[in-house]
């Protein structure tokens, strides 16, 4: 069995806000060379944590070390092998994205090129144009490529896909498992499940500032939520309480549709639920089977959704 | 200090001076503009026997706020404005250290006030309101302000939170700075109080320094007192500045 090398390793972190408890006793190993998400809704206390582990917070409590380094005394040492793109933060406005990327390649040693950094996240077509001028996702991809473009140990991603179209955002998960692949440790931070489920090798599940849950997503799923989503459409007439009745149902939730009813059927044996549905019964079409997926898993462990 | 980190930061600096128009304006065209409403009310002012040569007092008046432009507008405002934007907070997660971002802001900045108080300086020598003779002794007071207003333009921009007030305070505090300090009116002819005060402002001895050297008029202060005064009070605000700059604008949920 290999050893893990532990990147990032949290104990009991707690910080406060007034009245507010922002984190409530966090506890996190982050492993070398993976790429690791924390899930939850706004507020849950993500981007504290991450902000802490670089020291651009205080931790009220708990202790945090990043590749072997507490980030409160030794900050100098750590801007050497990690960088972040956190939620709040501004570039230079007048300069171009070369200019920005220029800059940025010079604070580290042994930088990439911007020109490689642009075609990676797809930055190419604006080059020449300064941040004031770039949209939303052109401005939060380039902040993600100041943090890239130093070949860090640690690369830490605050919501690195808000404001992104679907094309952008996938250049962007391609780029990160590029980081990955030439030896980056990634922790990013996220509330959209499809993103964490399609990047990360591990993920914490965040809410009310506490780890409600840790692993990788398939596991997490497998442990909290073992039951497929059967979705499907009928006509108006059908009544589906029976379905109920049938073992390993959990739930049955039918609303109007187009004329007739959609019906959402949460089971551990969606093979007798087919059988029951497709046999005997006129007009059931867009039959759908699917995992309930991580938004599953936060809800049988909060109680609530998020999305 | 890093030199690629220097020569970066600093062609970025300088671009970003220019390429805004607020910044190119208070910057680069304040002091211009300034001098020349002077020396439109200079104009326009009935002259009155045994008052001081108007043009020769623009000329001083301008190269004083000149300098103290550079410290306001030049570093402070636009330092001020990075920490405001969350530039310096980005920048704090990176290797540049607190020297080399302050330095950084220097060489562009420092060249465009050289190269106003040259400018302004040639105006007062064609004009006739500044003679050949006290150009060597305008210049060296104004390389002093420059040193005072940069300690005290750090000084100001290492906390300030925000970009607008420190801007409208520092230009409202620069006039009154030049006119408690006895540039315009001597300070014998200020009421005593105001003349008990500016007695301890570093900036009165700079404006009594570039009065003796535009208007040719006997300096209140000795020479080697005034440079003494300037450079103990740069140093002491630079020192200030160094222990208390902030990289953000403090912790927020």
């Amino acid at each position: 069995m290999s050893v893990l090398e532990t990147a990032v390793s949290v104990d009991g972190l707690v910080k406060t806000y007034g009245k507010v408890t922002a984190v409530d006793g966090v506890d996190l190993d982050i492993y070398a060379g993976e790429i690791f998400g924390l899930l939850g809704p706004n507020g849950a206390g993500k981007s504290t944590t991450i902000e802490t582990l670089v020291g651009l917070r205080t931790p009220g409590g708990g202790q945090v070390r990043v590749l072997g380094l507490d980030p409160g005394d030794d900050r100098a040492g750590l801007r050497e092998m990690v960088t972040i793109q956190p939620q709040e933060a501004a570039m230079f406005p007048t300069q171009t994205v070369t200019e920005t990327l220029r800059l940025w390649a010079a604070l580290h040693t042994g930088s990439r090129a911007p020109e490689e950094i642009m075609r990676a996240l797809d930055l190419d077509g604006s080059r020449d144009v300064q941040v004031r001028r770039l949209s939303g996702g052109q401005r939060q991809r380039l902040l993600v490529a100041t943090a890239m473009i130093s070949r860090p140990r640690l690369m830490i991603l605050d919501e690195p896909s808000t404001g992104l179209d679907p094309n952008a955002r996938d250049a962007l998960w391609e780029a990160i498992r590029d980081c990955r692949a030439s030896g980056s440790t990634v922790l990013l931070s996220t509330h959209a499940m499809e993103e964490a489920h399609a990047l990360c090798d591990r993920l914490a599940i965040v809410d009310h500032g506490k780890v409600v849950a840790c692993g990788a997503p398939d596991d997490l799923i497998r442990k909290h939520a073992p039951y497929q989503e059967i979705t499907f459409t009928s006509g108006a007439a059908e009544r589906w309480d029976d379905l109920s009745d049938l073992p390993g149902v959990s739930h049955v939730a039918t609303e109007p549709a187009g004329g007739g009813t959609r019906v959402a059927v949460q089971t551990s044996e969606p093979d007798t639920v087919l059988r029951a549905v497709l046999t005997g019964r006129d007009g059931v079409r867009d039959v759908q089977t699917h995992d309930g997926g991580l938004g599953a898993v936060f809800r049988a462990l909060t109680g609530r959704t998020f999305d | 200090m890093p030199t690629s980190i220097f020569r970066e930061l600093a062609l970025v600096q300088t671009r970003e001076m220019f390429r805004d128009l607020k910044t190119l304006f208070l910057s680069v065209l304040y002091p211009f503009v300034i001098l020349a409403i002077f020396m439109f009310v200079g104009a326009v002012t009935p002259k009155s026997p045994g008052g001081p040569n108007i043009q020769a007092l623009s000329i001083a008046m301008t190269l004083f706020l000149c300098v103290g432009s550079f410290g306001f507008f030049g570093l402070a405002v636009p330092l001020v404005a990075m920490r405001e934007r969350g530039t310096l907070r980005l920048l704090s997660t990176t290797p540049l250290r607190r020297a080399t971002l302050l330095a950084s802001q220097v060489p562009g900045r420092a060249a465009v006030a050289a190269g106003q108080i040259v400018v302004i300086v040639a105006i007062g020598l064609g004009m006739g309101a500044v003679t050949l003779a006290n150009v060597a002794m305008l210049l060296a007071a104004c390389l002093l302000g420059l040193v005072l207003f940069a300690s005290l333009g750090y000084l100001v921009g290492g906390r300030a939170p925000s970009s607008e007030s420190t801007s409208t305070v520092t230009a409202i505090g620069l006039v009154v700075l030049m006119f408690a300090g006895g540039l315009v009116f001597p300070l014998s002819g200020l009421p005593a109080a105001v003349g008990a005060v500016a007695r301890f402002l570093p900036t009165t001895y700079l404006g009594d320094m570039l009065r003796h050297a535009a208007l040719g008029t006997p300096a209140q202060y000795a020479p080697l007192l005034g440079v003494g005064v300037v450079l103990a009070y740069a140093a002491v605000f630079a020192a200030i500045a160094v222990r208390t700059f902030r990289w953000d604008a403090g912790e927020r949920a």
